[in-house]
């Protein structure tokens, strides 16, 4: 700045010189031109050490007194230089002005008028050596050049210097500047005293040149300013009142003070700007070009305005303090690295600054709106700490189109996203916060509307119509201080998510509200508190699918106690209605009420022993079909409560295939069972209108039972099991069934039995009532009483498997008043061991044990057979058929014997095939026989008969032998002649009777009267 | 009278018919009975304390699921008593026909024999 003054002021200097000399000159001429011009000529080279040269020179002193008037026409210094282009320092076609003679006789005062200079130029030229082509005044050799002069006058009155379509050339070859000025029009005014100047530079009109260093700063800018100013104590305060400056239109307006302090060598400035509507396209233009290629590609428009004040003390330590405020109004921009135009930029922004302390500097953005062809956004806050780590407040409106920021999306990452999101966000963080992510001390919320939103990432996706988010980090109304990092509220019309090949969901209107921890803790598992409720989830994984109607609860995740991996999970859930689809297998229900305490032990190799339950279900109209199952389940109703230890039933009501269950009860130690520290022990009451046994064994069979011992059987039909040994045609097909029935081990359950009617296989009773009991790999039915069409009975049953080819069965099997022929049809297999009955026609009482080891397929493993059976009859008939004639005949019987038994008594034993029959005592007519003999399971026999009372006058004895077939009948001699006369009775026929009793006596001992 | 007399030698006739023979006795050394015997697939093992078991290979029963019975000897009358869970023992009564340290055979009460070899 001082170079461009240095040669303005000097030419300042030469024309007031100037106008000195030559009105001086003057008067004493008597201002006669053709005298004054050699004069002034000759005077003037010794003012100037270069070549001068002055055309006309007019002075009129006596018309305008007191103004001395001077005009010099074609005036021109010139001073050729090696470094400059042009010889000529200095040309003015004309030069004018008027100096008050009075005032400056009279008090030392120059005056000056009317002074102009008018078509001209000044070309000043410094080289790369520092030398000028301005130095051109002669000075007094003992006074240094740079040194200011006293102040000479009392006050000068420049007037108005007027300058008329002139121009300025300067060149610092040392500074590579180049300053060029074209056409200027400009005035100057005002009063010089010895501590004021007191003045207004005016540029009306020019046009402006800069170039620096090689770059073209300003090329034909179209210039003009008014500087009105008061320069104190030469420069140490300048006053600027209302400055005004324009650079091709734009325009700026200062106003204020900047006072110097040499002592403290400080500055005070107290300034006022302001800029109105500057054109950006207007502004970015004046970019010098070595600047443009940053700005390649960018188009801008809009008005910037800008007002503010500077003010405070300026040293190198301290700066005043700025209050600048910024406004944009219909900005736009446009560039071609960022696909999207932005448009409607609307900012206000004010920043208060003083470049050093950070405690008093902020940007308070008032708003700033911007807009994209289908994206807005509008931004207000206020940031501090500017200077250092800056600190945002910020609250951001947008409205954004996902679809217009897809191309954004970097090629490498495969997301496509789609849809509009609309909210409001606060956000309140530090930089170096969100540098590092320290989300933990960022303050973070809103709300957010989506529309259509269709994201993909990779293979997952997920889609709504309209969703809405509420989010906040931290989340100050946690309802626990443990998820206090953030929260989040969702509710959507339909969710829809999924898995590419995977698994897709959809969810219809879910609300779902989620407290949490710190989820960046890799440390541990968050703590998570949510809510869930939709009025439908609909999901599909592989060939497992799934739907809910109105599920509803709450599910709170935390790490477990002592652990930081291993979750502890409350879960309560309320739902309508449920179907669960995976495969062959289903599951549907009505209601479904559920709270659970769920535990995770991943130290447990056990899927059952890693995840502990308690908590209670409450389910009605339930429905299951399993593979795993031969019948499809109806459910009711179950409700239970249940904690790793215990299972307490308190209903479960239950419909398979014709049957219905109703089971209450406990279960207790199922955890210990899982880990084998104790057996399962439960106390159950079992209530049914029908029972279907043999589907209820099908149904459990082979419950904890080891793998290694589930041996692989045929698949049989339910008709094959009975064919083994009996044909009983059943024609149904248990087509799941694929071995024998294999009790529980390790448990002890004891079922409480009210049966109304029970069924197993082609055999049927009522009103069962007793106790069933799986105890450690047996199945007890003890002393269960029951009804059928034939007769009261009482069975206590053991089935014991202690492995699948070797199964063991007892009976204990009491029928009272019951109809032999219906006890045949009952129990076929009795026909087996004692076909004889099936000659007998009536009521009899039957006590049977017996007790077998069975093979996989039920047959009977003949060896293991033991049996005893104690028979009572009165009045049975005796069926008429060829045996029964041709005992008759060999025993004389009297053709008019009834076929009428009065008295039937006997016992038999089985030990493996043989059944032995021990003597009884028939009653019939008049004969009294004893019979005895052993029947084999081949259906060969060998039986004998005495005839120990008769209307014959002997006793006989006949023995059969042989099989149905080929049957031999001999007359004997008779074996049991005394067997019901104690006097007369052997020690054999005494030792069977005792045998008999004491078989009678151990079958009859536990009959239930 | 003829009646009568063909009565009579009927009667005498089934006299010398039917009278029967008794098995002829042999002594039996009980503690040749201790050990375990096999006829076929079906095996009997005898202790000293008067149990015993049997068990036959055949329906897949090995000595271990053997059933228990006890057993006692008088003469040469040998008295199993084949013990039920569910019920009564069974009694099977034998008539011991020869027993070395080497066979046993044993017939029971309709005639059938069966033969036994020890095994140890």
């Amino acid at each position: 700045m001082k170079r461009i003054l240095k040669p303005l002021l000097i030419t300042l200097a030469a024309i007031l010189l100037l106008i000195t000399i030559i009105i001086g000159y003057g008067l004493w001429f008597v201002f006669k031109p053709e005298k004054i011009s050699p004069v002034i000529n000759n005077q003037l080279s010794s003012f100037f050490n270069c070549e001068v040269n002055l055309g006309k020179v007019d002075l009129t002193f006596f018309s305008t007194f007191p103004n001395f008037e001077l005009r010099v026409e074609d005036f021109s210094l010139i001073n050729p230089t090696p470094f400059s282009n042009s010889d000529t320092l200095l040309s003015v076609e004309r030069l004018t002005g008027k100096l008050n003679i009075r005032e400056f006789r009279r008090n030392n005062e120059i005056i000056l008028s009317g002074v102009s200079m008018t078509n001209g130029f000044i070309n000043a030229h410094i080289d790369s050596l520092g030398n000028t082509n301005f130095d051109v005044l002669v000075l007094d050799d003992e006074q240094p050049q740079d040194t200011i002069t006293e102040f000479g006058f009392n006050r000068i009155d420049l007037g108005n210097i007027d300058l008329k379509n002139i121009n300025l050339t300067f060149a610092d070859d040392s500074l590579k500047l180049f300053t060029s000025i074209r056409n200027m029009d400009a005035g100057i005014k005002g009063t010089i005293t010895s501590d004021l100047i007191d003045g207004t530079i005016t540029m009306k009109k020019a046009t402006v040149s800069l170039a620096f260093n090689g770059d073209q700063y300003l090329d034909k800018a179209l210039v003009d300013f008014t500087l009105p100013a008061q320069i104190h104590n030469f420069g140490q305060k300048v006053e600027l009142k209302k400055a005004t400056a324009s650079l091709n239109g734009l325009a700026m307006e200062v106003s204020g003070t900047i006072e110097t302090n040499p002592e403290v060598n400080n500055m005070k400035t107290q300034l006022e700007y302001r800029l109105e509507k500057w054109d950006l396209t207007t502004l970015l233009a004046l970019v010098p070009p070595s600047f443009q290629s940053h700005l390649e590609g960018l188009e801008a428009r809009g008005l910037i305005s800008s007002s503010g004040t500077i003010s405070g003390i300026l040293t190198d330590s301290l700066m005043p303090l700025m209050d600048i405020t910024l406004t944009m109004e219909n900005g736009a921009v446009n560039y071609s690295d960022f696909h999207l135009p932005l448009s409607d930029i609307n900012g206000d922004i004010n920043v208060v600054t003083n470049l050093t302390d950070d405690n008093i500097s902020y940007v308070n953005i008032n708003s700033f709106k911007a807009r994209t062809p289908g994206s807005s956004f509008n931004v207000q806050g206020v940031l501090r700490n500017i200077l250092s780590d800056i600190s945002y407040s910020l609250t951001t409106q947008a409205n954004i189109l996902l679809d217009e920021f897809q191309p954004m999306v970097p090629d490498t990452l495969p997301l496509a996203m789609k849809g509009r999101v609309q909210g409001t966000v606060n956000a309140g963080f530090r930089m170096s916060a969100l540098e590092e992510m320290k989300l933990e001390e960022m303050v973070i919320t809103g709300n957010v509307t989506t529309r259509n939103l269709d994201v993909t990432y990779d293979s997952l996706w997920v889609k709504t119509d309209q969703a809405s988010m509420e989010f906040a980090l931290p989340n100050t109304r946690a309802t626990s201080p443990e998820t206090a990092f953030a929260s989040l509220n969702v509710t959507a019309g339909v969710f829809e998510t999924g898995k590419l090949d995977s698994y897709y969901a959809a969810f219809a209107r879910p609300a779902l509200t989620v407290e949490m921890s710190d989820v960046r803790d890799t440390t541990r598992l968050p703590d998570i508190v949510s809510t869930f409720r939709m009025e439908s989830l609909n999901g599909i994984m592989d060939t497992l699918s799934i739907s809910l109607l109105n599920p509803e609860g709450r599910a709170n995740i935390s790490p477990r106690e002592g652990t930081g991996f291993q979750p502890h999970i409350l879960l309560a859930y309320n739902g309508d209605a449920l179907q669960a689809i995976m495969g062959s297998d289903t599951i549907i229900t009505g209601k479904i009420a559920a709270d659970t305490d769920i535990i995770h032990d991943e130290e447990q190799e056990d899927i059952f022993l890693q995840w502990l339950v308690k908590g209670f279900l409450n389910m009605e109209e339930g429905y299951v079909k399993s593979s795993a199952l031969t019948h499809s389940l109806s459910i009711p109703a179950v409700k239970m409560n249940f904690d790793p230890e215990r299972f307490e039933i308190q209903e479960s009501r239950l419909l398979i295939d014709d049957s219905d269950f109703n089971l209450s009860g406990l279960l207790v130690n199922v955890l210990s069972y899982f880990r084998g520290d104790s057996i399962l022990r439960g106390d159950f009451n079992f209530v049914s209108d029908n029972t279907d046994l043999l589907m209820l064994m099908n149904l459990t069979s082979g419950l904890g039972i080891e793998e290694e011992n589930q041996e692989k059987a045929p698949e049989i039909t339910r008709s094959e099991q009975f064919t083994q040994d009996q044909v009983r045609p059943v024609n149904d097909t248990i087509t799941q069934y694929t071995g024998p029935y294999m009790v529980p081990q390790g448990i002890d359950v004891s079922l409480n039995a009210m049966v109304k009617q029970a069924s197993f296989g082609v055999d049927t009773a009522t009103n069962i009532n007793g106790k069933v009991r799986i105890y450690d790999g047996i199945l007890l039915l003890d002393e269960v009483t029951f009804t059928t069409s034939a007769a009261r009975m009482q069975l206590t049953a053991m089935y014991r498997t202690p492995r699948k080819n070797h199964l063991f069965l007892g009976l204990n099997y009491h029928m009272l008043d019951i109809e032999i022929e219906r006890l045949l049809e009952m129990i076929p297999d009795i026909d087996t061991l004692m076909p004889m009955l099936r000659s007998f026609r009536g009521k009899g009482e039957f006590h049977m044990a017996v007790e077998t080891y069975l093979d996989s397929l039920y047959n009977i493993k003949k060896s293991t057979l033991r049996g005893a059976c104690s028979i009572r009859g009165q009045n049975l008939v005796l069926m008429d058929g060829e045996t029964f004639s041709e005992i008759a005949s060999r025993l004389r019987f009297s053709r008019r014997a009834e076929n009428i038994v009065d008295s039937l008594s006997t016992e038999f034993t089985i030990f493996r095939e043989e059944i032995d029959i021990y003597p009884f005592l028939i009653v019939m007519d008049r004969y009294k026989a004893i019979v005895e003999g052993r029947h084999n399971f081949d259906m060969s026999f060998n039986y004998h008969i005495t005839l120990v009372e008769s209307p014959l006058p002997v006793r006989l004895g006949l023995d059969i032998q042989g099989d149905l077939d080929d049957m031999g009948f001999r007359l004997a001699s008779t074996r049991y002649p005394e067997l019901y006369r104690p006097t007369a009775r052997r020690a054999v026929e005494s030792r069977q009777l005792e045998l008999r009793r004491m078989i009678r006596e151990a079958l009859t001992e536990r009959v239930i009267e | 009278m003829k009646r009568k007399l063909y009565f009579l030698s009927a009667i005498l006739v089934f006299s010398v018919v039917f009278v029967s023979c008794e098995d002829e006795a042999i002594d039996v050394d009980e503690s040749l009975l201790i050990g375990t015997w096999r006829s076929g697939t079906l095996y009997e093992k005898y202790n000293a304390n008067g149990t015993g078991s049997t068990w036959d290979t055949s329906d897949d029963v090995s000595e271990d699921e053997a059933q228990a019975f006890t057993w006692t000897v008088s003469g040469a009358e040998l008295r199993q008593m084949h013990i039920m869970e569910m019920g009564p023992s069974i009694p099977k009564t034998y008539t011991i026909t020869e027993l070395t340290t080497t066979t046993l055979r044993y017939q029971d009460f309709f005639g059938k024999s069966t033969s036994f070899t020890r095994v140890n």
